[in-house]
């Protein structure tokens, strides 16, 4: 259990950087907006999404309607769907634990729990679980910090949210030095371009995702027929 | 009353989203075509994610993307080096960082 809470700490290492860092942008922003200390950390206690969380400041501000709240959450978040996928008989196994683990996958958590495949079994469910938690503790405790600290911060943060690029692309360096995904990842960052392009910020990662499902069917059907 | 309802909303919405394949799939078996998927799809959506954090980039107006470009350059060469992940990224977040506040200011 000791090596496995060691093991699991490790992992997380890069999201404890950068969590806790968009953590304080985040908290920082709330405060600037004027929502309560209250509200910052329920949001990131319940809602526990990096980049919807700072939409909801704007939602707060600026609102619009419920439905459009909805769509909105849709939009930004729809890219989550993918995720369980690749955890399902891993997680099928966690018992009470499953549903808490379900509600915690991020960006980042998927991205650490996909790349560390070592342990199995029951170390696994455990693995996956406590690397869960440790990043929701990232999380929440930057958003305690940016809450306490509005204005009296000592140096500036700006930045340090680029460690969140940084660890998409170590592992993305990662994944590809498998020679069999160098052209799927080289061409999913070559059409996720021009989809931003095209379709601009609002909207390219749903149509990038709907383009990436539409690829591999049909190369799935492909290599069935051959 | 008005932010509590917004929060329920996106809160319940995000955790759908998150909980969707659990939902269709359950405790059976896996179709081959989701195991396809789930086989090929993490790398692409991998790029996706890179690309998707470096969006606000604005590439046509001064600097042209040049700190997350020298980040970034520091980030691959360090990490064919020594394969470190965690210094890969330290080192890459404080040249960002650095670059940001004093010679792109």
């Amino acid at each position: 259990m000791k090596n496995l809470i060691r093991a699991s700490f490790t992992a997380s290492l890069p999201v404890l950087m950068g969590y806790t860092a968009v953590g304080i942008a985040f908290g920082l922003t709330a405060m600037e907006n004027n929502l309560t200390p209250l509200t910052a950390l329920a949001m990131s206690g319940f809602i526990y999404a990096g980049s919807m969380q700072f939409v909801t400041v704007d939602i707060f501000t600026h609102f619009s309607g419920y439905f459009n709240v909805f769509l909105l959450t849709l939009l930004v978040n729809f890219r989550h769907i993918f995720y369980g996928l690749p955890l399902i008989t891993d997680y099928n196994k966690a018992g009470k634990k499953k549903w808490y683990m379900i509600f915690a996958l991020t960006d980042e958590t998927y991205a650490i729990l996909q790349h560390n495949r070592k342990h199995t079994g029951r170390e696994r469910i455990m693995f996956c679980f406590l690397v869960s938690l440790f990043d929701q503790g990232y999380w929440i405790f930057g958003t305690l910090i940016g809450v306490l600290l509005k204005g009296v911060l000592p140096f500036s943060t700006a930045g340090i949210d680029f460690a969140m690029t940084a660890l998409f692309i170590v592992l993305f360096l990662e994944l590809i030095s498998d020679k069999t995904h160098f052209n799927s990842g080289m061409g999913g960052i070559l059409l996720s371009w021009i989809c931003l392009l095209v379709f601009g910020t609002q909207y390219f990662v749903v149509a990038a995702l709907i383009l990436i499902v539409v690829i591999v069917s049909v190369d799935w059907k492909k290599g069935r027929q051959s | 009353m008005r932010n509590i309802i917004i929060l329920i909303i996106i809160s319940a919405v995000t955790f759908g989203l998150r909980s969707l394949p659990f939902l269709l799939f359950g405790e059976r078996p896996l179709p081959a075509y989701v195991i396809r998927l789930s086989n090929r799809i993490p790398v692409l959506v991998l790029g996706l994610l890179v690309v998707y954090s470096l969006k606000s980039t604005e590439l046509l107006v001064w600097p042209h993307g040049l700190p997350e470009a020298i980040a970034i350059t520091v980030l691959v060469i360090l990490h064919k080096l020594r394969r470190n992940a965690l210094l890969s990224i330290t080192v890459s977040t404080v040249t960002y960082a650095i670059l940001i506040q004093t010679v792109f200011r």
